[in-house]
C-alpha cells in the first residue's frame, strides 16, 4: 500500500466554509450594459464592484477604478445583470414530498445539495439566482430555496440570505395522479380537479382553524395566565397561516385558464395572493384577472404540448401577459434550459415584440420582483449585489456567450478558467487513481475521457 | 442495618413457605414482631449462612458456549496494553469473578487462579464495535426488513400507508436491542475469535429504529447485557416514491422534527392535565413519544447516518433544532468538517468499511473526481479526526469479519493514524460515547474482565488472537495458527475432494500466492463454500470458509491436512458440531 501524500493533493479538499468575500475590486471598462433599470443601455460603459457589491456604473469615462482594481476591456462585449430562474429543481436531494396531498411541513432549504454539477454549468449560461422548488406532487406542495450559483460553498452558503419564504401549490393533471400505492391499496385524494381545489380549501379551513386555537392561547398568556399550555405545533399548518398572514409567499404550478381562476377565488375567500403562477401556459386567457389579483406569471418562452393540459399554448403568452400588466418572467424548470434561459427571453422579442429591454426583464428584474429580492439583485444599479456577466455578443441572441460570471463580486465561471480547470481536474483524477493504486487501468484503455 | 436484616428476614420467610405476596403485605411491624418472636429464627439463621458462603461462579453464570471455568484467572509475563495510554511490561492480569481483579507487575496471582503463562502475549482491552447487529436476532431470510439488507423494506414495500407524521410511519422506539439478542448467533463467535467482546446494538429497521444497548459477546440473553439503553437511533431513509409518508428525505427531516415536538408537548400537556385533570382533554396515548422525550430529557446518544458533508451539517441543524444529544455514523468525510464538528461536540463513529469504487459501473464511463475523492480520502478521515482532538470511535459497517475490519484499520493507519488512538477508538472511546467507560473499554482494576490476547501486536497483519475474555470467561481462538515455516508445495488448481468415505463429494478451486496464502471456492452439495482464510505451509494446510447448512444457518468449516503430490488427507470441522475425513486429488495436476 502506498503511503499518502496529502500536500500533493490539496486540490480536491472542497472548500467548505461561509460565502467567500471579494478580495480584489473589478472594474469592467467599454463594454455595452444592459442595466434592467431606469439607466437602460449604457454604450461604451463601464462597471465597478467591491466588497461584493456594485459601487458604480456609467459611461467608461465617468467610473474611475481603484488603483487595486482588477481592469476588464469589455470593448465588443456586453455586461447584463446575473439570470435569475424563477423556477429550477436543480442541487436538491429531493424534489417532492409526493405521498400526501398537503406536504407543507416539508422544505427544499432542508435538503440543499451544494455538490450538484448543474450548479456550476447555469452559471456558465449566465444563470446566478435560482428558486429551486418543491415539485408538483400535491395540490400544496412544499416549501422553496432561493439559491445563489455560489459553486463550491456548501449547502448553508449557497442559500440567498434575506431571501423571502416561498411555497409551492399545484394544479392540474399532476396533483390530481394518483400515487403508486399497488394493487388493492387506496389512491391517493385528490383524483379530479374539483378535489384540488377541495384539498386547498380544506387545508385553509383546518389552519384558520390553527390559528384561532394559538391566537387564543396568545391572549390567556397576555391575560396573565402564565399556566397556559401552548397548542400542539403542526408543521404542517404553520405555513399555511404564514399564507394566511401575508408572510410566505404562493408560487402556484399551473396550465388552464380555468385552474388559474379557481385558485385565485379560494384565495380571496380565505383573505390571501397568489404570488406567482408557475407555467401558465393559459396565462394569456386571463392576464386582466391576474393582475387585478395581483398575480405575477412565470412561464415558458416555447415549451408545451407535453400533455394534455399544455396543449392550448401560444409563444405570445409572455407578451400577452406583460402587455396586460402582470409581472413575468421566463423559467427553466430544467438544468439544461436554465443554461440559456438570456435565449429563452429573447424569443418574446419575435413572438409578441417585447423591447429588448422588456426581454431581458423577464429573466433578471422581473424574477427578481416575484420572489421579492429585487432590492438586492435583478438589476445593475449601485448598491445592489455584484451578481454580473460579462458576454460575447449580444446576449439576446443565439450568438451569445458567457465569457464571465460573478456572483457577490466572485467569478463563478469563466471561460478562460474553466479550459485550466479541465486540465487540473483531469491532472487531479489521475494522482488520486496512482494514489489508490488504480492506476494501471489506465493503460489498458478501459476508462474514457478526456485525457 | 435494619433493612439488610429485613431483606434477610424476607428471604427467610420466603424458605419457610410463604409466598412473595404473603411477605409483600406483612407491613413492618408484624415482620419485626416475628423475627422478636422467633418465629423465624431458625429459617433467618439457615439464610444468613447461606447468604455468608459464595455460590459457585457457575451457578450464577453459565454462559451457553462457556467452557467450565474456575472462578480466578492469572496471565503472567505478559505485555499488558492498558488502553490508558500506558504499557505493563512483563505483567499480570488478574481475573475473578468476571471482573480484573488486578492489574500490574509484582503482582501475587491467588492460589487457586489457572495461570496462564503470557510470554510472548499481549494483553488488550476487548475491541469494542461502536455500532453494530452482531448478537441481534436476523430475521428470516425472505421475510422483509431487518438484517443487513435494505432498512427500509418493510416500511416501503408491505407496511402500512402513512398519510403523515400523525401515523408515526417506520417510528419504533420502543424497540429496545437487549430484549433482541440471539446469543446462539455465529456472527458472535466469529467476532469473538477476532478479539471483539463488546458492540453497541441496536435495530436498524425504520426512522426511528429503536433503543441501542452495549453487550457482550458471551452469555446467554441477560448476561449479554451490559446496559440498556444506552443510545437511540435514528436513520434518514426515506420510504421512497408517493406510496407513504415519509417519501422523501425532506419529509423524513421535516418528519423528525414533529415527532420531537410532539414528544416535547405531549411531556407538557401530560404534566399539566394530570396535576389537575377535570375537564381536561386527556392526552392520547402515544407508545412512540416517551422514549424518544427520554432521549432528550435523559441525554441520550442519538445516532443519526451522515457521510457527507451537507448529510453531516444536516445532523448538527437537526440536532439544535430538536434538542437531541447527536451521534454521527458513517463519517466518510467527516475531514472536511473536523473544526465544526469538534465545536458542536458531536462524536463520529466511522464506518470503517471504506468506500470503494463502483464495480458495476459502465467501464466507458470516468469516475468521478467526487467520488475518486471519497475514496482516496475516506480512510484520512481518523487521522485527521485523531488531529483535531475529535471524539470518535470505529465501528464494523459491512466489513463482515475481524479479519478484514483490521485490514481496514490498517488502511486508516497508513494514512497517519496513530495506533494509540486506533486502539482507543475500538476500545475506551465508544465505552465513553455511551457511557460504559466505569465497565469497558481498558484493562484497568474492577472493569468487567473483557480482554484479548495476542501474539503480537494489535493491528500487524501476522498477529493472531490466542484467548479472549468475556465476562472473565475464557475463550480460546479454535482455528490452527499458521505456522511462519513457508509452503513446500503448490496447492493451486481444482481438486476433488471425497468426504466420509464418499458419502459426500465437493470440488475445491484453489489458487495459492508465493507466501502460501489460500483463496478460492469449495462447491459441494450444499452449494458454494466462498474460501475466508487459507494457508499452506511446508505440506499442511488448513482452509476455513463459510458453508450454508439450510435453513438459512451458516456455519464454519474448518478443513485441515495434508498435502502429497496431487493427494491430500484430512479432517473437515463443521462449526465445531461435527467432523468429517476427507481425501482429494488434483487430477490435472498443479503447480505453476
Amino acid at each position: 500500500m502506498r503511503q499518502f501524500c496529502l500536500l500533493a493533493l490539496g486540490l480536491a479538499l472542497t472548500v467548505v466554509g461561509k460565502a467567500a468575500a471579494q478580495d480584489t475590486p473589478v472594474l469592467i471598462r467599454g463594454a455595452t450594459i444592459l442595466t434592467a433599470a431606469d439607466a437602460g443601455k449604457i454604450e461604451n460603459g463601464a462597471i465597478l464592484f467591491e466588497n461584493g457589491r456594485i459601487s458604480a456604473v456609467g459611461l467608461a469615462s465617468d467610473v474611475q477604478a481603484p488603483s487595486n482594481a482588477t481592469v476588464i476591456d469589455g470593448t465588443d462585449k456586453f455586461v447584463t445583470p446575473g439570470i435569475i430562474d424563477a423556477h429550477s429543481h436543480i442541487a436538491a436531494e429531493s424534489i417532492n414530498e409526493g405521498s400526501v396531498s398537503v406536504s407543507s411541513m416539508v422544505s427544499v432549504m432542508d435538503v440543499i445539495d451544494p455538490t450538484d454539477i448543474a450548479i456550476y454549468r447555469e452559471a456558465a449560461g449566465g444563470t446566478t439566482t435560482s428558486h429551486v422548488m418543491h415539485g408538483s406532487a400535491n395540490p400544496i406542495g412544499g416549501q422553496n430555496a432561493v439559491i445563489k450559483h455560489r459553486w463550491g460553498e456548501d449547502a448553508g452558503g449557497l442559500l440567498f440570505q434575506g431571501a423571502p419564504p416561498t411555497i409551492k401549490f399545484a394544479l392540474g393533471e399532476n396533483p390530481k395522479r394518483s400515487r403508486s400505492a399497488g394493487t388493492g391499496l387506496p389512491q391517493r385524494y385528490p383524483a379530479s380537479r374539483m378535489g384540488v381545489m377541495d384539498v386547498i380549501r380544506q387545508a385553509f379551513v383546518e389552519a384558520t382553524e390553527y390559528r384561532r386555537e394559538w391566537d387564543a392561547y396568545e391572549d390567556r398568556r397576555e391575560g396573565g395566565d402564565q399556566g397556559a399550555i401552548p397548542p400542539r405545533r403542526d408543521l404542517k399548518l404553520d405555513p399555511l397561516v404564514d399564507i394566511l398572514n401575508g408572510s410566505l409567499s404562493v408560487h402556484a404550478h399551473s396550465y388552464r385558464a380555468d385552474e388559474i381562476l379557481q385558485l385565485m377565488r379560494v384565495a380571496e375567500e380565505f383573505g390571501f395572493r397568489i404570488h406567482t403562477f408557475q407555467h401558465v401556459l393559459e396565462g394569456y386567457r386571463v392576464a386582466d384577472e391576474m393582475a387585478e389579483h395581483g398575480a405575477h406569471a412565470s412561464t415558458f418562452s416555447d415549451w408545451w404540448a407535453y400533455k394534455v393540459e399544455a396543449y392550448e399554448a401560444i409563444p405570445h403568452n409572455a407578451a400577452i401577459m406583460t402587455e396586460r400588466g402582470v409581472v413575468v418572467s421566463i423559467n427553466s424548470d430544467s438544468g439544461e434550459e436554465g443554461r440559456h434561459l438570456n435565449q429563452e427571453a429573447a424569443k418574446t422579442m419575435k413572438w409578441g415584440g417585447l423591447t429588448e429591454a422588456q426581454a431581458l426583464a423577464l429573466v433578471t428584474i422581473n424574477p427578481a420582483i416575484q420572489l421579492m429580492i429585487d432590492d438586492r439583485v435583478g438589476s445593475i444599479e449601485v448598491g445592489k449585489d455584484a451578481d454580473v456577466v460579462l458576454w460575447e455578443n449580444y446576449p439576446l441572441s443565439s450568438y451569445a456567450k458567457v465569457r464571465t460570471t460573478y456572483v457577490d463580486g466572485n467569478v463563478v465561471f469563466d471561460v478562460d478558467q474553466d479550459r485550466e480547470m479541465r486540465v487540473r481536474i483531469a491532472e487531479e483524477k489521475a494522482e488520486l487513481l496512482e494514489t489508490l493504486g488504480e492506476d494501471e487501468k489506465e493503460e489498458t484503455g478501459t476508462r474514457g475521457g478526456n485525457r | 442495618m435494619y433493612l439488610s436484616w429485613s431483606a434477610a428476614a424476607v428471604v427467610a420467610l420466603l424458605r419457610v413457605g410463604l409466598t412473595k405476596k404473603d411477605v409483600s403485605h406483612m407491613n413492618r411491624t408484624l415482620l419485626q414482631r416475628m423475627i422478636a418472636g422467633g418465629a423465624v429464627q431458625g429459617a433467618l439463621a439457615l439464610s444468613l449462612v447461606a447468604l455468608a458462603v459464595p455460590a459457585p461462579i457457575a451457578a450464577q453464570y453459565m454462559p451457553s458456549q462457556a467452557p467450565n471455568t474456575p472462578p480466578f484467572f492469572a496471565i503472567e509475563n505478559a505485555r499488558i496494553v492498558t488502553g490508558t495510554g500506558t504499557v505493563i511490561e512483563n505483567g499480570v492480569v488478574v481475573i475473578g469473578n468476571g471482573l480484573i481483579e488486578s492489574v500490574g507487575q509484582g503482582v501475587t496471582a491467588p492460589g487457586d487462579a489457572w495461570v496462564i503463562d503470557g510470554s510472548g502475549l499481549t494483553v488488550y482491552p476487548g475491541l469494542f464495535d461502536a455500532l453494530t447487529q452482531t448478537g441481534l436476532e436476523q430475521e428470516e431470510s425472505g421475510s422483509s426488513g431487518g438484517g443487513l439488507g435494505n432498512p427500509f423494506a418493510r416500511f416501503s414495500q408491505e407496511g402500512p400507508i402513512s398519510d403523515g407524521p400523525e401515523d408515526r410511519p417506520a417510528t419504533t422506539p420502543w424497540l429496545d436491542a437487549a430484549n433482541m439478542l440471539d446469543p446462539d448467533s455465529e456472527a458472535l463467535e466469529a467476532w469473538r475469535k477476532g478479539g471483539f467482546t463488546n458492540g453497541m446494538v441496536a435495530p436498524d429497521a425504520g426512522i426511528v429504529t429503536g433503543k441501542g444497548s452495549v453487550i457482550n459477546y458471551a452469555g446467554n440473553k441477560q448476561e449479554m447485557v451490559v446496559r440498556t439503553p444506552v443510545a437511540l437511533r435514528l436513520t434518514m431513509n426515506p420510504a421512497g416514491g408517493f406510496r407513504a409518508f415519509p417519501g422523501s428525505m425532506m419529509g423524513v427531516i421535516s418528519y423528525i422534527r414533529q415527532l420531537y415536538l410532539d414528544a416535547g408537548h405531549q411531556t407538557t400537556y401530560g404534566d399539566s392535565y394530570y396535576s389537575d385533570p377535570r375537564g381536561q382533554p386527556r392526552p392520547m396515548y402515544d407508545r412512540s413519544l416517551a422514549p424518544v422525550q427520554a432521549s432528550i430529557t435523559e441525554g441520550w446518544p442519538t445516532v443519526l447516518p451522515a457521510n457527507d458533508v451537507a448529510g453531516m451539517q444536516r445532523v448538527l441543524k437537526l440536532a439544535r433544532e430538536t434538542g437531541m444529544r447527536p451521534v454521527i455514523a458513517g463519517g466518510y468525510d467527516a475531514y472536511k468538517i473536523t473544526a465544526d464538528l469538534v465545536a458542536a461536540g458531536v462524536p463520529v463513529l466511522v464506518n470503517l468499511d471504506w468506500p470503494e469504487a463502483n464495480r458495476n459501473a459502465d467501464p466507458e464511463v470516468e469516475e468521478s473526481l467526487e467520488s475518486l475523492t471519497r475514496r482516496a480520502y475516506a480512510p484520512t478521515t481518523p487521522a485527521q479526526l485523531e488531529a483535531a482532538g475529535a471524539t470518535w470511535a470505529f465501528y464494523s459497517g459491512s466489513t463482515g469479519s475481524p479479519n478484514r475490519l483490521m485490514a481496514k484499520v490498517r488502511t486508516a493507519l497508513e494514512h497517519g493514524l496513530s495506533e494509540e488512538a486506533a486502539l482507543r477508538a475500538l476500545t475506551i472511546s465508544p465505552a465513553q460515547i455511551f457511557g460504559v467507560d466505569q465497565m469497558l473499554g481498558s484493562v484497568e482494576e474492577g472493569k468487567i474482565a473483557n480482554l484479548v490476547v495476542t501474539d503480537g501486536a494489535l493491528f500487524d497483519e501476522e498477529t493472531v488472537v490466542k484467548i479472549v475474555f468475556v465476562d472473565g470467561h475464557k475463550f480460546e481462538a479454535s482455528a490452527v495458527a499458521r505456522p511462519s515455516v513457508p509452503p513446500a508445495v503448490d496447492m493451486t488448481g481444482e481438486w476433488l475432494v471425497s468426504l466420509n468415505n464418499d458419502s459426500q463429494e465437493a470440488t475445491a478451486v484453489l489458487e495459492m500466492t508465493e507466501d502460501g496464502t489460500l483463496s478460492g471456492t469449495i462447491t459441494g452439495e450444499r452449494g458454494e463454500q466462498q474460501i475466508t482464510n487459507g494457508w499452506v505451509s511446508d505440506n499442511e494446510f488448513s482452509i476455513t470458509a463459510r458453508a450454508s447448512m439450510g435453513g438459512g444457518r451458516q456455519v464454519e468449516v474448518i478443513y485441515s491436512g495434508t498435502v502429497d503430490g496431487d493427494e491430500i488427507t484430512g479432517t473437515a470441522s463443521f462449526g465445531g458440531r461435527f467432523t468429517m475425513d476427507f481425501t482429494g486429488v488434483r487430477p490435472t495436476g498443479g503447480g505453476r
